[in-house]
């Protein structure tokens, strides 16, 4: 009797040890995680380059642009001025200041024809009647103001030997300088800007592994955002607002607008890169980008221009994106 | 790596191992005594009952069940599951987190004294696996939070196979025994997956990733399924999928020879030292159906390059992180220690031998550690059919778990069980929940014979 209540005791306490709530077959297994729910990671999502040649003015490359640039605006930028203010040549400060930054006492063509004048056999004018003969626009512009005065098929050399007599005669003097202050003046106001070209993505394959660690699961739990820098080595000031549409190409322009980024500008006066503000995204729009075919668009505008700097084409423009995730990176089984 | 995780979780979690229970070494009247100490002998000869006749499970490491699962609402998870913190789940771990595990279930055994009641002999036919673990805190660490890790050493290894042996144990004089058991082995698989070298970075501008490590398997039914897939120069590769592997043993993978040995002395009355060291053997395991992959890849994400060309191809798939298998044939044979152990034991005896004290050091050679325990133990022989003992480790017990064991033998049976978990916390399937080690031994067999008249045996009813 005593071995039973003895081993009856012993089984009681063994079984009374059980705990339960903590059974193994409700174990779960089929998410690993990197970190917790309050985890913040970030992932390197793509490196944008964009050069020169993806760079115009609408018609002319951003080489030839500066080139036109630095025949048309004086050496000496008035007020000592670093750059050209080109928001205020595009008019958008209004027509006064528009004008007054153009023909004012201080104003651009002032200084422009001013420097001419000063020496009409210098290089200033040497360096407009070159631009002028390798530019068929403005060989047509001035012949259709001088008709018969310019000899056609010149080569370079008569060409500005030419033009430098009919600014030097008082009977074409006036002429030439009208004819030299309208085309400065619809090139400076109407073709000194800048378009980036749009840029096709196919998808960054990541692998579907990385993917969903990235974008999450949908379950709402995560927070996506984006952030980066940008930089440029061009002689330019411009304003961006990046946007990422679905699809390339010709549907690209109506394509929907995945997410863009608040405009920012970026400089070459800037020793560090400019930051690109931080902004969410939802986890839809980047598995988009990760896995369907989206175009890049920079959006740029030129702001301000700086003369006389070098431009080659290794130069160019350069933008880092990076992903920011808070929550868990969750890998399923 | 998912399923090198998922799989070491599960060793870790629901494994437990040492077929060497510290509670058994001094239980007088069980069988299995003899199989800690060749030179020990239990009081009667026996036939274990087939398949019923012996089970011991065994579970030695130093982390417990709630350092790797936790209680969230009315399910359990892992500590990889993100609602468990990284302060919660890294609490509880090691440097080296390790985990060893041993189940040894008696198919066939039987033994009997010889005509002078002082010679032993046994045979016994045993089906061995066991599994061991190691994953560096390293690992979890990075997987908590995130940061960038440098691990190194991890890796599971798994064995399973069929041992006959044979025993005899004898008096050199009258206060010294010996034993000698030799047993023939039988591998039916074995495998171990490893990294030397895994480093992981999620920077913001870079992600890497780069693994170094090896599989190796053996077994006439072990099949691995791989999949093919080409790389940007157009050379294919195939990867093992490791979360279809599947086993199914034809014949034996390989054979092997072992041997335990043993010696019992008694210099005064009552006094028993006692050493032995067991499993000393290999297994040389066959080529054929061996499998062999390796992986050795970095890999880098500093995001995608874009310019008017379009996008450079990118290299950063963690399934690339898989083993690679090599060779075309049969991988390679190999030869492999047996995880040997050595028990050294003394043990004094009161009161007609009613009572006794005994103290055991065990220790045992894992395959990514070194085990060792000190036990102490007391047995109660108040009849000479009946011992209950108890016994505590001293070494990784943060438990405090105390091992009970029960033997009954009042001469038409044998029956005894011992284990370390009866009275500590554990689940439903009686896995503990907050000791690392754990201990269950079960056997039943039918006594033969006279009872023996070695020295330690005796006791006040004769």
């Amino acid at each position: 009797m005593k071995k039973r209540l003895t081993l009856l005791f012993v089984s009681l306490l063994a079984f009374g040890c059980v705990d339960e709530t903590y059974d193994l077959s409700t174990l779960k297994s089929d998410e690993l995680a990197i970190g917790d729910d309050n985890s913040v990671f970030t992932a390197p999502l793509l490196t944008l380059s964009v050069s020169i040649g993806e760079i115009s003015n609408g018609n002319v490359d951003l080489v030839e642009m500066c080139r036109e640039a630095d025949a048309w605006l004086p050496d000496v930028l008035p007020g000592g001025a670093e750059a050209v203010d080109v928001e205020t040549l595009m008019g958008e400060r209004g027509t006064e200041a528009q004008t007054a930054y153009l023909t004012g006492p201080d104003g651009l063509l002032t200084a422009l024809m001013d420097e001419i004048d000063a020496d009409p056999q210098g290089g200033k004018l040497v360096e407009i009647a070159e631009m002028i003969h390798g530019s068929e626009r403005y060989r047509k512009a001035f012949d259709d103001l001088a008709p018969g005065l310019f000899p056609s098929d010149a080569q370079l050399e008569e060409y500005v030997g030419v033009f430098q007599s009919l600014y030097g005669e008082p009977g074409t003097r006036e002429l030439i300088r009208s004819g030299i202050e309208s085309c400065a003046r619809q090139f400076l106001t109407l073709d000194l800007n800048m378009t980036v070209e749009a840029f096709v993505l196919d998808g960054i394959d990541v692998g579907s592994d990385v993917r969903k660690m990235i974008t999450g699961n949908g379950d709402g739990k995560v927070s996506i955002s984006l952030f980066g820098d940008i930089a440029t080595d061009l002689p330019l000031e411009f304003s961006a607002e990046p946007s990422f549409k679905r699809g390339a190409g010709p549907t690209a322009s109506s394509g929907e607008t995945l997410f863009r980024f608040p405009v920012f500008t970026v400089s070459a006066e800037n020793e560090l890169p400019t930051a690109i503000a931080e902004t969410e995204i939802s986890s839809e729009a980047l598995n988009t980008l990760f896995e369907e075919q989206t175009s890049i668009n920079l959006q740029a505008r030129l702001k301000r221009y700086f003369p006389r700097q070098e431009v080659t084409s290794r130069q160019g423009i350069v933008a880092h994106l990076k992903v920011r995730r808070k929550g868990a990176l969750i890998f399923n089984n | 790596m998912k399923k090198f995780l998922l799989v070491s979780t599960a060793v870790l979690a629901l494994f437990g191992a040492a077929a060497q229970n510290p509670t058994l070494y001094f239980m007088r009247g069980v069988p299995m005594r003899s199989q800690m100490n060749a030179a020990l002998a239990p009081e009667r000869g026996y036939v274990q009952i087939p398949l019923l006749g012996g089970l011991a499970v065994a579970d030695d490491g130093n982390i417990a069940l709630n350092n790797l699962v936790y209680r969230r609402g009315d399910q359990l998870t892992t500590l990889l599951d993100p609602s468990v913190s990284a302060a919660e789940a890294l609490s509880g771990l090691h440097d080296r987190n390790r985990i060893n595990a041993d189940v040894r279930t008696t198919l066939i055994g039987f033994g009997s004294y010889t005509a002078n009641r002082k010679n032993f002999w046994s045979f016994d036919l045993n089906l061995r696996a066991g599994a061991s673990a190691q994953v560096p805190y390293e690992l979890f660490h990075f997987f908590k939070t995130g940061e960038s890790s440098r691990v190194r050493n991890m890796g599971v290894a798994a064995d399973t196979y069929v041992e006959a042996g044979f025993n005899y144990s004898w008096p050199v004089c009258d206060r010294v025994y010996v034993g000698a058991r030799v047993k023939a082995l039988i591998g039916l698989a074995r495998t171990r997956f490893y990294f030397n070298d895994f480093n992981v970075s999620l920077g913001e501008d870079q992600w890497f990733a780069e693994a170094v490590g090896e599989l190796e398997a053996n077994g006439a039914g072990v099949s691995i399924p791989t999949r093919t897939e080409v790389d940007g120069n157009g050379v294919p590769h195939e990867y093992y999928e490791l979360n279809d592997m599947s086993f199914k043993p034809k014949k034996p993978a390989g054979y092997g020879v072992a041997f335990d040995l043993g010696v019992a002395y008694e210099p005064i009355e009552n006094l028993l030292l006692s050493a032995a060291i067991n499993d000393l053997g290999f297994i040389a395991w066959s080529k054929k159906g061996a499998v062999h992959g390796s992986v050795n890849r970095t890999l880098t994400f500093d995001g995608a390059q874009v310019d008017a060309s379009g996008v450079a191809d990118i290299d950063f798939n963690l399934g690339d992180l898989e083993f690679e298998k090599i060779g075309d044939a049969d991988g390679k044979g190999m030869t492999r220690m047996l995880r040997y152990a050595m028990n050294v034991a003394a043990e004094y005896d009161l009161w007609s031998r009613r009572v006794g004290f005994g103290l055991l050091y065990q220790m045992r050679k894992y395959d990514y550690m070194l085990s060792h325990d000190l036990a102490a133990s007391v047995n109660f022989h108040p009849v000479h059919w009946f011992t209950l003992s108890g016994s505590y480790s001293f070494i990784d017990n943060g438990a405090n778990a105390v091992g009970l064991g029960l033997n009954l033998h009042p001469g038409w049976i044998n029956f005894y069980v011992a284990t370390d978990v009866l009275l500590t916390e554990k689940t439903r399937q009686w896995v503990p929940i907050g000791q690392s080690r754990m201990y269950v031994n079960l056997r039943l067999a039918i006594p033969l014979g006279r009872r023996g008249l070695r020295l330690s045996d005796l006791d006040c009813d004769r």
